[in-house]
């Protein structure tokens, strides 16, 4: 017996001593941070981790900056169902509910937090191939910081600055705008400074990777911006301001147009043949479609040219500097992201709210009928062919806009706010028919075959899930069109309208000295839809004239013929309210000590439906 | 079996016996005539003795002046006889259930009934089986003063949400459960036949031993034990039928097309349905004269008559040596909706219970081991519910009354008949929601096995000492499968070229080591119980495993099989359970004089693997006191009415670790929310990626909980009334919560301690049992638990945390959160003050300055308040609009007994919570139900629902109180009525054959409009526990009538 007694006793006295050892657990699926990043391969995947916010925030695109940046141009309208208030609150700048973008502001967050990680960190890894290859690396975080810094900057102006993974964890002040901004433009300083000399692909790199060139096209865009909108400067005549960085070093206008330069010289990025090749309606598998009206029609007209869509079959676009990459790796499970696929297609796609067959659309998938096109940019285009262009049609126009009462045989929805004749036909799902079986997307014929078997993960023939063509977010005819309107010269211009022609019975004709007029055009036409029009019209100065050129136009009130009516007051009204940036989120504003609101969300700020 | 009782015979035989005057004799149970094997028959004042045999028979040697035999055994009263000139004896024992009672379960061991000084809580198994539920907590909810016990949906095999004392905090809620001693098993998978008694502890004190778990409350639950005496089989079982007790009555076909083109008019559309180009003529001309209605879709999903079976057998028996339980059960039930892929939930258990002794002695039994163990075999399949993008029930309510059901040839209505007959170019909406769900939620089954086993070794060296070593074991395996076949149902769904099989299966164990010592001393009339332990337990070692792919070689359900697929699958993935561990010291010391004043000291500690080194340890103290009054000379005068009367009071401490582990560690996500498709292949092929994936919290700890008790327990005029009362006040210090944090932070906030909530309340349990006459007994039970939930703080800069957006439909803003200053969950958002009903009282309003939501507004808009009084109407004036936590709930039940018959009556009632409830989207024409009749539509048509109009309208789309309803309902739970036919055939060999009818959810008093008014969801699939209240269209509870036998031999 007192064997036993002795025996338990010194159990318990064995327990009591192991406990902590006992009560120490490990993870098995998390690394932390005492032992991670250690090797190349960590490091590779923190970069990778950067980029999947990309992803992230396209997984909930509505409330996003691209997303916002078209609805809220002057191009386009908010579009969606009778309960979408936030498409066309972003159309008319106005807020609905306490919390309208806080998606967007949260995932962008994580983004810069990811970054900040990465470049915290990724120099403290061993196993690197040779110096170049680690400094492309945190080029890479370097460029991507600044790359979320400028659409946060755009949409919401003053923000706070954190560039580090500690501060985040506190309540920080909003940075001055000359902050925010020194330090977007000396992050691509140094993101420029550090990454070889090479294109991506020439380093050996897989497609998507930024380079180079990529920071120094986005140097161009936020400088243009940056000094445009804040320092009012005047390309025609103030167009040489240097700006003063974070570290209170300065960039000289003279450095700026060296990088653009360089960019446009030596990046080895060049423009696709034809235009048309650029979108995915010129897709191998529905191109040749005699359901395809526009591009049979297109050939027709052209015979001399030969479209091919850039990424058939993987293909790379040889223009794209910067994109998003999409995957069918979303499953549904909790731990991958719907924004795998490219949802933007989704959103911006024709709206389908139960009253359209497949054939009324062809060859464009459904959506959710963000951002119809506004009419008065299908006039202002054609007032620029008849004014800048000599009267020739620019083939552009109809390869981004789709005129519905031409080219398809859509009915008018029951349910759509501010629907028009016009669809963008750049960010559209592209659907296609193969042996007489229609698919939802090409891709899913294109990489799933008959019945998807080969498709690896979910979304095949999924008109929400099977979107997976790159998003393009900068293209290097933007930094042509950079070039010519930092030193005034015409060869960005004429190169553009040069590859324009190649779709065109009839030539552009070329442009013979520089005119910042003719500048702003071809800008806004090249680029419709990418997202840049926005802030082009807010640095030019022109945003509340070009946005109230919406006001009554032709729209369609869940299907009835009406006109776009002032919403809340007006564009114009609400830009000069907000200068165009969107409310911070309200529970933010409440969880924090330091941060305050936008100006322009006080009363008279909330949409609550559209009133005919 | 026959061989064991040879042997146990034989080892009674081999007693000593002292060759003296033998005495023979039976020993029979006096309620049923039968023999009462292993009775002890002991000759008084010797060691002298021996137990009955199977017959109830014994034959005792008596040594010459003796003259009394002690007869006992277990259950019943104690008995001397006086055998002076006998040689044969016949004793009748009569059955003590007092004594049986008075024995309650206190966390590792038992104390006497009138001596607990904490606020706990017995209920017998055969209180909880007389009610047939499938569960022990269905049964529970209205003999359980204290307990909060919902379901969130009543589908077959749902789980509940059971909250002792009010909600006490954000993320774990639910008490502890201590099944045979063992803590953290599922007190569901239990048929309730198999429960001797469920012991609920209650406030902090008694709670204190249970310290890091506890603060929640624990619920103890011991199964059938085996008891010696002759061996006693039992056989229960019924069959039922259920049915809907209420449906909403939605539109029909006609009604839906007048109400649509009406919301066409309100808007001042010009657009109007042109119906006919929607469908067939003949078809529009059915549903505009009223041959036709239309499709009712609830009616549509209805299961008629659903099944409800239930079939349990007991065995017990044993000696003083040896002691068994052996218990079978099976169970099946299938749910009242989902037709034709109804929800079906079955479990089979089988449970052994023994205890043997190995050595003993005259007097006590110095080794015994015993072991409990329960294997549980549950299926279930079922439709969704849940979120309202996940609900079935929903979806009928919102789908059109125009869309049929069948095609001309008897197939689902699917997408090529809708193009046909022009119904898609209304809207996709028009899906076939039973379609739907027949092929996309209609092939699925989920099977789990878990065992529970315990077994332990209790040494007794001396007498009063006992040392215990238990060892606990509990496996818990599942697997999951379904199929979804090819379909089209509308032209965006995805997979429908293509069927789709998945599978995924786990599996994972726990086990627990307690040792405890224990000694009795009892010096003259100071009684002392002391009890030391310690335990360690280790949980969640498992892993899980899935996988799915489409294109199945061989279609259909059967071959549903990842093996059958043409290809591989499409996405597969593996991962560990998160295991933990929990160390902990306990130490308790009860003390009474004299059975008169008690006192009892608890002393916990824990170290949960939850927490960082240094912030593991919590010490949860404990002390309650009592005092039985009665036992008082001064009180002998009020002896004759006043028969018991206890005091006692309580305070203690203890706590909750409840929460994910790591969340100390600065932790790396390398999961797939962070991968990169690099790379020119499109399909597949990525680069993992990592992120941070929290902000560290070093310093998380324990959340603690202190309560205070204070209360009595009484029996009046001969014990026939018995009176339980208690207040309690109960803080919760420092949840573990996980506060939102700014999202320029930029990953995953931590779990903080960070709130404080306060629960006061009382409970008052009164039972009057009484008989009259000979045969006619009766017996009435009330039970009344107030509660006050006020949360006192959150721990972060706003002071509250919302629940979700898109809860109640589709584009609302999140309804629900915790604040302080209010109770959990309170619905949140515009106060109203009726409707505009006409242009005057708008114009009144603008001239007294009150400010509209509507831009312009009409009559039959809602007067939103402006609370803050600012004249501006902002999300400032959203403010409490209801509370989903009942202020008062109340069991009510009585029985009666007459010659063999019995009937039972047993109501549930909450009171002063409310409700929110919405039945449909705002767009997507989705249908209303009739409510939409008593929308205005003209002056002093309704004050309270604003005029009809779609979605874009303010009137519908914020979140107001027009959805708030009170709730308070009385039901009617359980009528029985049995006969025992014993009573006629006495000469049965059966001791029991009870022949009995029974409805269960048979009437509701209630104001309440919605389905059903006891609603436990958050509207959100459960995952905002706190939340409750939110009826979006819940599976609700059936009505249900059964005919059972209980047999007995």
């Amino acid at each position: 017996m007192k064997n036993i007694l002795f025996t338990l006793f010194a159990a318990i006295a064995f327990l009591f001593c192991s406990c902590e050892d006992a009560l120490d657990t490990k993870s098995y699926t998390q690394a932390n941070t005492s032992n991670y990043p250690q090797k190349l391969s960590d490091a590779q995947q923190l970069i990778a981790g950067v980029y999947n916010n990309l992803n992230v925030v396209n997984s909930n695109p509505g409330g996003s900056w691209y997303m916002y940046a078209a609805l809220a141009s002057d191009d386009v309208l908010g579009g969606g169902g009778d309960t979408d208030y936030l498409f066309q609150s972003e159309d008319l700048l106005c807020n609905y509910s306490s919390n309208m973008t806080n998606q967007f502001w949260k995932d962008r967050w994580a983004g810069i937090n990811r970054a900040n990680n990465a470049i915290a960190t990724i120099g403290n890894c061993i196993g690197f191939k040779d110096d170049d290859q680690k400094n492309q690396m945190i080029g890479e975080a370097y460029f991507l910081r600044a790359y979320y810094y400028y659409e946060l900057a755009s949409m919401y102006g003053k923000m706070p600055l954190i560039l580090n993974t500690v501060t985040g964890a506190s309540d920080v002040p909003q940075a001055s705008a000359d902050s925010i901004w020194g330090s977007i433009i000396q992050d691509c300083v140094t993101a420029i400074k550090m990454m070889p000399s090479k294109k991506a692909s020439v380093q050996g790199l897989d497609d998507g990777h930024v380079d180079k060139y990529g920071a120094e096209a986005l140097l161009g865009r936020a400088y243009l911006f940056y000094t445009g909108f804040y320092k009012d400067a005047n390309p025609i005549n103030e167009k040489k301001t240097d700006v003063t960085l974070l570290d209170g070093t300065a960039l000289t206008y003279a450095e700026v147009c060296t990088y653009i330069d360089d960019c446009v010289t030596n990046s080895g990025y060049s423009l696709a043949p034809q235009f048309q090749d650029i979108w995915g309606y010129s897709n191998r598998l529905s191109k040749n479609d005699d359901a395809n009206y526009y591009m049979k029609n297109l050939m027709a007209n052209v015979p001399s040219a030969s479209f091919a869509y850039c990424e058939d079959d993987n293909g790379i676009n040889p223009e794209a500097m910067f994109k998003i990459k999409f995957n069918s790796m979303f499953t549904w499970s909790t731990e991958t992201i719907i924004g795998y696929s490219n949802e933007y297609c989704l959103f911006f796609g024709m709206r389908d709210s139960g009253g359209q067959t497949w054939s009324n659309l062809f060859p464009f998938g459904q959506g959710w009928g963000a951002g119809p096109v506004a009419k008065n940019l299908w006039s202002d285009w054609k007032s620029y062919e008849a004014n800048y262009l000599g009267g020739v049609t620019d083939p552009r126009r109809e390869a981004s806009i789709c005129d519905v009462t031409k080219e398809i045989s859509r009915v008018k929805e029951k349910d759509f706010i501010q629907e028009t004749d016009y669809f963008n036909k750049k960010n559209a799902p592209y659907a296609c028919n193969v042996n007489g079986k229609r698919y939802n997307t090409f891709e899913s014929y294109m990489y799933g075959g008959t019945d998807g078997t080969t498709w690896v993960g979910a979304g095949w023939n999924d008109t929400q899930l099977g979107n997976l063509h790159d998003l393009i977010l900068i293209r290097y005819a933007e930094v042509l069109l950079m070039q010519s309107e930092l030193e005034g010269s015409v060869d960005g211009i004429n190169k553009l309208r040069t590859r324009a022609s190649q779709s065109s019975a009839t030539p552009l004709p070329q442009l013979a000295t520089y005119s910042f007029d003719a500048l702003k055009q071809e800008r806004r036409f090249e680029l419709a839809f990418e997202g840049v029009r926005f802030n082009d019209i807010r640095r030019w100065g022109i945003a509340a004239t070009a946005l109230d050129k919406q006001l009554d136009t032709d729209v369609y009130i869940d299907g009835s013929t009406n006109t776009n009516k002032a919403q809340n007051g007006g564009y114009s009204t609400r830009y000069n309210a907000t200068k165009g940036f969107a409310k911070i989120p309200e529970s933010q504003i409440s969880l924090s000590k330091l941060l305050k609101q936008n100006d322009g969300y006080g009363s008279g700020s909330d949409y609550n439906g559209w009133t005919k | 079996m026959k061989n064991i009782l040879m042997f146990l015979v034989a080892v009674l035989m081999s007693c000593h016996i002292i060759a003296q005057n033998t005495v023979t004799g039976t020993v029979i149970d006096g309620s049923d005539n039968t023999p009462i094997i292993g009775a002890s028959v002991m000759v008084k004042g010797t060691t002298l003795g021996i137990t009955s045999d199977i017959n109830g028979q014994f034959s005792l040697k008596v040594p010459a002046g003796k003259n009394t035999l002690v007869i006992s055994s277990v259950g019943y009263k104690t008995q001397e006889v006086n055998i002076s000139g006998k040689r044969v004896i016949k004793v009748t024992l009569a059955t003590d259930t007092k004594q049986l009672e008075e024995v309650v379960v206190v966390g590792y061991g038992v104390q006497k009934k009138k001596l607990v000084t904490g606020a706990t809580l017995q209920i017998k198994g055969s209180d909880i089986t007389k009610l047939n539920t499938t569960g022990a907590l269905d049964a529970l909810q209205s003999q359980s003063p204290g307990l909060n016990i919902v379901q969130s949906s009543a589908q077959p095999g749902s789980g509940y949400k059971v909250n002792i004392r009010g909600l006490g905090t954000k993320n774990s809620y639910s008490p502890l459960y201590v099944i045979d001693g063992a803590a953290g098993g599922d007190i569901n998978a239990l048929n309730p036949a198999d429960i001797e008694s469920i012991d609920v502890l209650k406030d902090a004190a008694s709670c204190a031993i249970y310290g890091a778990r506890a603060a929640n409350g624990v619920i103890l639950v011991t199964t059938k034990q085996g008891k010696s005496g002759k061996i006693s089989v039992s056989y229960d079982g019924y069959y039922g039928w259920q049915n809907v007790y209420k449906l909403p009555t939605l539109l029909n076909a006609k009604q839906y097309m007048e109400v649509m083109d009406q919301v066409c008019f309100n808007q001042g559309n010009d657009v109007t349905y042109d119906w006919k180009s929607y469908m067939p003529a003949s078809r529009y001309e059915a549903y505009m004269n009223g041959t036709n209605s239309g499709t009712n879709w609830l009616e549509a999903m209805r299961n008629k008559n659903a099944p409800i079976t239930n079939h349990a057998i007991n065995i017990t028996g044993g000696n003083d040596m040896s002691k068994f339980s052996l218990g079978v059960s099976y169970t099946n039930q299938e749910g009242i909706f989902g037709k034709p892929v109804q929800s079906t939930f079955e479990r089979t258990t089988v449970r052994l219970n023994s205890d043997h002794v190995i050595y003993k002695t005259n007097d006590r039994d110095i080794i015994t081991f015993g072991e409990t163990l329960n294997y549980v075999y549950k299926t279930n399949g079922g439709i969704a519910t849940g979120t309202m993008y996940w609900n079935d029930v929903r979806n009928c309510m919102q789908a059109y009354p125009i869309t049929p059901e069948y095609d001309d040839s008897g197939n689902y209505y699917m997408w090529t008949d809708m193009v046909a007959d022009g119904l898609s170019s209304y809207n996709t909406l028009a899906t076939n929601p039973n379609a739907d769900m027949y092929y996309n939620r209609g092939h699925n089954i989920s099977k789990n096995h878990s065992l529970n086993m315990t077994a332990y070794l209790k040494i007794s060296p001396i007498k009063g000492l006992t040392l215990k070593s238990q060892f606990g074991y509990r496996m818990n395996a599942y697997d999951y499968r379904q199929y979804v076949p090819a379909y089209q149902m509308n032209q965006n769904t995805a997979d429908n070229y293509t069927d789709v099989v998945s599978q995924s299966a786990g599996m994972g164990w726990s086990y627990t080591l307690d040792n405890t010592i224990n000694y009795v001393l009892n010096v003259n009339k100071h009684n002392f119980d002391i009890m030391a332990g310690q335990s360690f337990e280790k949980s969640g070692m498992g892993e899980d495993l899935s996988a799915s792919g489409k294109n199945l070689l061989f279609e259909g359900w059967d071959y549903a099989w990842l093996y059958n697929l043409s290809g591989n699958p499409s996405s597969a993935s593996s991962s560990p359970w998160s295991a933990g561990a929990l160390a902990s010291f306990f130490g308790r010391i009860n003390y009474n004089y004299n059975e008169t004043y008690m006192c009892s000291l608890i002393m916990r500690t824990d170290g949960s693997s939850n927490f960082a080194r240094g912030k593991r340890w919590g010490y949860f103290p404990s002390v309650s006191a009592g005092w039985v009054v009665t036992n008082e000379s001064f009180m002998q005068t009020t002896k004759d009415w006043l028969n018991f009367f206890k005091l006692r009071g309580s305070w203690g401490q203890n706590g909750n670790c409840n929460i994910s582990n790591f969340q100390y560690l600065s932790t790396i996500g390398m999961d797939g929310s962070a991968y990169y498709r690099f790379g020119t292949t499109m399909l597949g092929s990525y680069t993992k990626g990592s992120y941070p994936n929290i902000l560290p919290n070093p310093d998380i700890t324990w959340e603690k909980s202190e309560q205070l008790d204070l209360g009595f327990d009484a029996r009046l005029f001969n014990s026939r009334l018995g009176i339980t009362f208690d207040w309690y006040k109960k803080t919760t210090k420092g949840w573990l919560v996980d506060a939102p944090i700014l999202e320029t932070a930029g990953t995953n906030a931590p779990y903080i301690n960070g709130g404080n909530v306060e629960n006061k309340g009382i409970e008052i349990g009164l039972n009057w049992n009484d008989k009259v006459g000979k045969d006619f007994t009766y017996g009435v039970n009330l039970n009344l638990a107030f509660n006050k939930n006020n949360v006192t703080s959150i721990n972060n800069a706003n002071g509250y945390i919302d629940g979700p957006s898109n809860t109640l439909m589709q584009g609302t803003e999140s309804c629900y959160r915790v604040q302080t200053g209010h109770p959990m969950g309170f619905f949140y958002g515009y106060k109203t003050a009726g409707i505009f009903q006409n242009r005057a009282e708008i114009e009144a309003w603008k001239a007294a300055g009150k400010p509209f939501l509507q831009s312009s507004p009409q009559p039959g808009d809602v007067k939103f308040v402006d609370v803050t009084g600012n004249g501006t109407l902002d999300a400032d004036d959203k403010t409490q609009i209801g509370n989903p936590n009942p202020r008062c709930v109340l069991g009510f039940s009585f029985n009666i007994g007459y010659k063999g018959f019995d009937l039972n009556v047993t109501t549930y009632g909450n009171f002063g919570q409310d409700i929110m409830h919405y039945y449909r989207d705002q767009d997507r024409r989705c249908n209303y139900t009739t409510e939409v009749y008593d929308y205005w539509h003209g002056e002093g048509t309704s004050n309270k629902y604003p005029r009809l109009t779609a979605a874009n309208n303010v009137n519908w789309n914020k979140i107001s109180d027009i959805y708030v309803d009170k709730g308070d309902f009385l039901k009617i739970s359980n009528i029985t009525i049995g006969y025992d036919f014993k009573k006629l055939w006495k000469a049965s060999p059966l001791s029991q054959m009870r022949l009995y009818a029974s409805a269960q959810n048979l009437y509701t008093f209630t104001s309440y409009k919605g389905m059903d008014p006891e609603v436990g969801s958050d509207g959100y699939g459960d995952t905002y526990g706190w939340a409750r209240g939110i009826d979006i269209g819940t599976y609700p509870h059936a009505r249900t009538f059964i005919v059972g036998v209980n047999l007995k031999f």
